[in-house]
């Protein structure tokens, strides 16, 4: 009983949807209107899908003229999405008046088209529709095969409406299958999708068909309320076919409540709406479902009545389902009316239909052919994780790659810098060393070169100068050996030419010595002039001679050869002067230090008045060195006082 | 990374042979440069070791002490 009940819902959630052919114009007249006024081209192809689109739901009979319009049009501008566009609202057309062998005509011509212009979403559309048609015609293996195709194809474009009417077909394929759990997994799935989309169409299917899993589950209240709400969306865009099919759910939920008025009262109302608008297949299960509610009433009479009026058009349409129902039904009227042998014959063909809609094969085919889809689907998602697994690894392979190349740049880069520091500083270091070298020879080079003049000066002097010089004496003193009674006045001069001469030679001597040192201490300086007055002493008998150093003076200083020279020449020029002019009987040379040296010559001589003397050259020589010498230089006489001759020079000076 | 790593090796290897054979070549020639003024050096210092030695002749203040040296010619007895 609760099979039959199961069936009966089943056949009243027969609502498939149809792709793209449930839309209706809000302005139709306008339209027409625009469709007779334009040219013969693609909008116009269009324009007649949309119409005849339309007349499918609220004029039935006027939408094939439109669609067929539409297609020899399409034909003749070669437009193929006009095609088959308008195949499928022809094929549509075919299906709502129950001529499904014309409507899966029409639906493989389109498709054909579809195949060879490779349209996804046509290709999904038309599949559902033919779906529609294997489910019309209980065929639910090949109903399956081509709505997981149509899914597959809908899922491609991310079509989420279209996806939403795939899952409702299917659900509604393992509702007629008896698969309760994935039926209703399937129409929820269908629910969800319509409700977030706001689509009319797709609500109302959603409706009724969860109104039927509740009405299966006895909650016929709710079913109702259910079956209301699609019923309310169906009027509202005047669906003619879906009203009727909404009072025909809800009369079989007061059915099964038990309220058989209510019950009786909307299935006139939809079998009203079916006659109307020609819905065969829908009639043929009103009637069986209005049998079924009259035979639980025990109108038997009535029941068989409106039964045997399904069963003429389920065999002239080949409704195979409402004839299943009927057979059943008129098998338990008979039954009850104690005709046993027409219910077995009832009861036979029940069974024959019954083998016919659903066998073992069909179940297995199903089952394939939904694993099919289930292992295609996760294939899929395998290779689409797999894809950005690869896809991450890349990133990061990519990452690596800059990561490690700047590194590895980095440290090339800062290698390349130590090798050329290391190389320029090894350049500087071998300049530096280079240089040092190159400034001591040159150094050396000078000094070598001065030691060559030094050592040539010194030779033309005293090779050929001092052996002149002393040449002379020699010629002299063979003079006073050879000529011994010359007189005294004689002897004398030769004497005194050969100590000039001696002295000449002395001083030549002194020359060469000052000029081969590059520095004269203070020692050497005392030395020379202690021989010098020494030699004085000798030449002046009479003349006392006095030179004192002062213990302040320090005996470490050192002067250029030049100023050594200088001094000692002033000295010596000062020293003669008071011999040979001043007839002196003391001559004092005085040395002392006090921020500078200080240098004293004085004699006792017979002096001169400064004003009235012209100065020699000798005493011009002086201030000429002392003028070299950057010192100080002050002479001081007086006739008969004697002379005093002042030499300072600074410390900064030496 | 082992492509990086072997490019990078072969790169920095490469530069510090060239490095090496550019530093080799500058210390050659630097060492060249030294040796030739060092020869200088060298034959000036001897040049005026000898030059000296020949001024050493001319070093007169000994000869004037020994002259200013007298020999008494008579002996005078108190």
């Amino acid at each position: 009983m609760i099979l039959k009940k199961l069936l009966s819902i089943l056949l009243l959630i027969f609502c498939v949807q149809f792709s793209l052919a449930q839309k209706t114009v809000a302005n139709i007249d306008s339209l027409l209107v625009v469709l007779y006024t334009s040219k013969n081209d693609t909008t116009k192809v269009i324009l007649y899908q949309e119409i005849a689109a339309h007349y499918n739901i609220t004029h039935l009979d006027s939408a094939k003229a439109f669609a067929e319009k539409g297609i020899v049009l399409a034909r003749s501008l070669n437009f193929t999405k006009g095609q088959w566009m308008n195949l499928n609202v022809l094929g549509n057309y075919y299906e709502r008046k129950t001529n499904y062998e014309e409507a899966s005509v029409k639906y493989e011509e389109a498709l054909l088209i579809i195949e060879n212009t490779n349209d996804t979403k046509g290709f999904a559309v038309v599949l559902n529709n033919i779906a529609t048609i294997h489910i019309r015609k209980a065929e639910y293996d090949e109903a399956l095969n081509n709505l997981f195709n149509a899914l597959k194809a809908e899922e491609k474009l991310n079509s989420q409406n279209g996806i939403a009417q795939a899952y409702n077909n299917i659900g509604v394929v393992y509702y007629y299958i008896q698969d309760f759990d994935k039926t209703t997994m399937y129409l929820t799935k269908a629910l969800e999708i319509q409700e977030n989309l706001g689509n009319y169409d797709g609500l109302i299917n959603g409706y009724n068909n969860v109104g039927a899993i509740l009405d299966y589950q006895k909650k016929y209240d709710d079913a109702i309320t259910s079956y209301e709400r699609g019923l309310e969306i169906s009027k509202k865009i005047n669906d003619k076919k879906m009203e009727a099919t909404q009072l025909s759910n809800i009369a079989l939920a007061y059915s099964n409540k038990g309220d058989f008025n209510k019950a009786e009262d909307f299935f006139e109302q939809a079998i009203a709406i079916k006659i109307q608008i020609k819905d065969d297949n829908g009639l043929a299960a009103s009637y069986a479902s209005f049998g079924e509610s009259l035979l639980n009433q025990n109108q038997l009479s009535k029941a068989k009545e409106i039964l045997n009026k399904g069963l003429e058009i389920s065999d002239v349409k080949g409704i195979k389902l409402a004839k299943k129902l009927i057979y059943a039904s008129l098998s338990e009227i008979a039954k009850k009316q104690n005709d046993y042998k027409l219910s077995n014959e009832y009861l036979t063909k029940f069974i024959q239909v019954k083998d016919s809609i659903l066998n073992e094969n069909n179940a297995k085919i199903i089952a394939e052919v939904e694993t099919k889809y289930e292992t295609e689907k996760k294939e899929n998602e395998i290779l689409q994780q797999r894809a950005q697994l690869a896809e991450k690894e890349l990133e990061v392979k990519q990452k690596n790659y800059i990561i490690f190349g700047s590194l590895g740049l980095a440290i090339v880069l800062a290698l390349l810098g130590y090798l050329v520091y290391n190389q320029q500083r090894l350049k500087n270091r071998q300049l530096q060393k280079e240089n040092d070298l190159k400034t001591a020879l040159a150094r050396i080079e000078t000094q070598n070169k001065l030691q060559e003049e030094r050592l040539r000066i010194s030779r033309d002097l005293h090779d050929n100068i001092g052996s002149q010089l002393t040449f002379i004496i020699s010629s002299i003193d063979n003079l006073k050996y050879g000529f011994k009674d010359m007189g005294d006045k004689l002897s004398n001069k030769l004497v005194g030419i050969s100590s000039f001469t001696t002295q000449t030679i002395y001083e030549l001597r002194d020359t060469i010595w000052a000029m081969n040192k590059n520095n004269i201490t203070f020692e050497d300086l005392q030395t020379r002039i202690t021989n010098f007055i020494d030699n004085a002493k000798m030449a002046s008998e009479q003349t006392k001679f006095t030179f004192k150093i002062d213990e302040v003076v320090n005996k470490e200083n050192t002067f250029s050869s030049v100023q050594g020279m200088n001094i000692y020449r002033i000295i010596q020029e000062a020293v003669n002067n008071s011999i040979k002019y001043a007839k002196s009987s003391e001559v004092k040379v005085m040395i002392s230090e006090n921020n500078g040296f200080h240098i004293e010559i004085t004699d006792d001589g017979i002096g001169f008045a400064e004003d009235q003397v012209e100065l020699g050259n000798g005493i011009n020589n002086m201030k000429k060195r002392a003028r070299d010498l950057n010192a100080s230089f002050a002479i001081s006489s007086s006739v008969k006082k004697g002379t005093a001759i002042t030499v300072v020079i600074p410390e900064k000076a030496i | 990374m082992s492509y990086f790593i072997v490019f990078y090796t072969i790169v920095s290897v490469g530069l510090f042979l060239y490095f090496i054979k550019i530093k080799s070549s500058i210390v050659t020639q630097h060492s060249r440069k030294i040796l030739s003024l060092e020869q200088e050096i060298s034959m000036h210092k001897t040049q005026i070791k000898f030059r000296y030695k020949g001024l050493q002749k001319y070093n007169f203040q000994i000869y004037n002490l020994n002259d200013s040296l007298r020999v008494q010619s008579e002996i005078k007895l108190n």
